[in-house]
């Protein structure tokens, strides 16, 4: 090998582009970071960092009080808006609960009165002559009665309530229109 | 219009780094530096991975210890190139697989003849320790024979010797139908 010959000795292009494609750099495993970071300290050369960070949280005394008083009325308000928030839906549910039971109240009235009126229905269809008719008959008196009672609290000048009240009371006070015993008690049956 | 703060350079880091022992310079010089350091020392010491980490760590330990004597002539790269060199070739050597560099062609037999041809990576990493030194830094990384010399401590003269011996080794790799014996300049 003479040195005219080193000197002659150049890449060509296809050579050329052939290293121009290789990768110039590439990432090491993050662990050797680490490593090498862990040897540095161990040999006193690097300071962890968070030592800088435990030195870069100190405040001021001024500032320490008026961040706690900050903080101490942002949770008291924060209270106060929660209770008053708790407190106004709480009302709103009790409103809902009780708009809720008025309706199956309603529902509940409706249905029972049907089927007082099936009962009555089923007790016309029994025989008249029975006592167990006569009963029958009386219960349904009491209930009306005690229907309308109900109905003329809710509304007391309700005119049908009224009737049937009066009604009664006329009832009551003239002859004697319900079957009594020899003792001249009411017999009434309760089921 | 935001303002951008410009990246510290790396005498700036550096010194952060000695007089502070500044962990978050350290953590900038070497994301700065380290992938590109880990590419070369990774086609010197022959494509082991585990081996160029070992490399790279040991090189920046002893440029943290050696950076206060450091005068900024040259590049920082170029600086902590040269010591994991250093540090790739004390391990080469000591797996028998360094011969001291002088103008004498090293003895290497090219790959056995499979009719394929073999990609260039591949072709560097099969090379002599010493020929794949010194062409990964002049055909790869660009340097120059002096500073080649400097890096490895050997004259311009065998950077370039070795270089012709890497290339005509290089070249015999890769077109393995034509010239298969190596013989010595």
């Amino acid at each position: 090998m003479s040195p005219h010959e080193m000197d002659d000795d150049e890449l060509t292009p296809e050579e050329h582009a052939l290293f121009a494609a290789l990768p110039r750099e590439r990432e090491p495993g993050r662990l050797l970071e680490e490593r090498t970071v862990r040897a540095l300290r161990e040999r006193g050369v690097l300071h962890a960092p968070a030592a800088e960070t435990r030195r870069g949280l100190r405040f001021p005394a001024a500032w320490v009080s008026g961040a706690m008083a900050a903080g101490i009325a942002l949770f008291l308000g924060g209270l106060a808006t929660g209770q008053y928030m708790g407190a106004r839906h709480a009302a709103e549910m009790v409103n809902a609960v009780q708009r809720q039971d008025a309706q199956n109240t309603a529902l509940l009235v409706q249905q029972t009165g049907t089927a007082y009126v099936q009962a009555l229905s089923r007790l016309s269809q029994v025989s008249d002559t029975t006592r167990g008719s006569s009963q029958g008959g009386e219960v349904a008196r009491q209930m009306l009665r005690q229907a309308a009672s109900e109905v003329v609290r809710i509304s007391p000048n309700d005119p049908v309530a009224s009737g049937i009240l009066a009604a009664f009371d006329r009832a009551r006070t003239g002859p004697a229109t319900t079957p009594r015993d020899s003792a001249g008690r009411q017999s009434v049956v309760w089921f | 219009m935001r303002s951008q703060t410009a990246p510290a350079t790396d005498q700036a880091l550096a010194e952060a780094l000695l007089q502070r022992g500044d962990e978050r310079a350290f953590r900038d010089l070497y994301a700065r530096h380290t992938p590109r350091l880990f590419q070369v020392v990774l086609r010197v010491v022959g494509g082991a991975e585990h081996d160029a980490e070992d490399v790279v760590q040991e090189a920046w330990i002893r440029a943290t210890e050696k950076l206060g004597g450091f005068r900024w002539e040259a590049a920082f790269s170029t600086w902590l190139t040269g010591i994991a060199l250093n540090v790739a070739r004390g391990l080469l050597r000591k797996r028998g697989r360094w011969v001291e560099m002088d103008d004498a062609p090293e003895p290497w037999r090219p790959p056995a003849n499979d009719g394929d041809r073999i990609d260039l990576e591949r072709a560097i990493a099969l090379l002599p320790a010493g020929y794949r030194t010194v062409l990964v830094l002049h055909d790869v990384e660009g340097y120059r024979h002096e500073e080649i010399g400097e890096m490895l401590g050997i004259a311009p003269g065998t950077s370039k010797s070795q270089l012709f011996n890497a290339r005509r080794s290089l070249r015999q790799a890769l077109e393995p139908a034509k010239g298969r014996t190596h013989e010595p300049a």
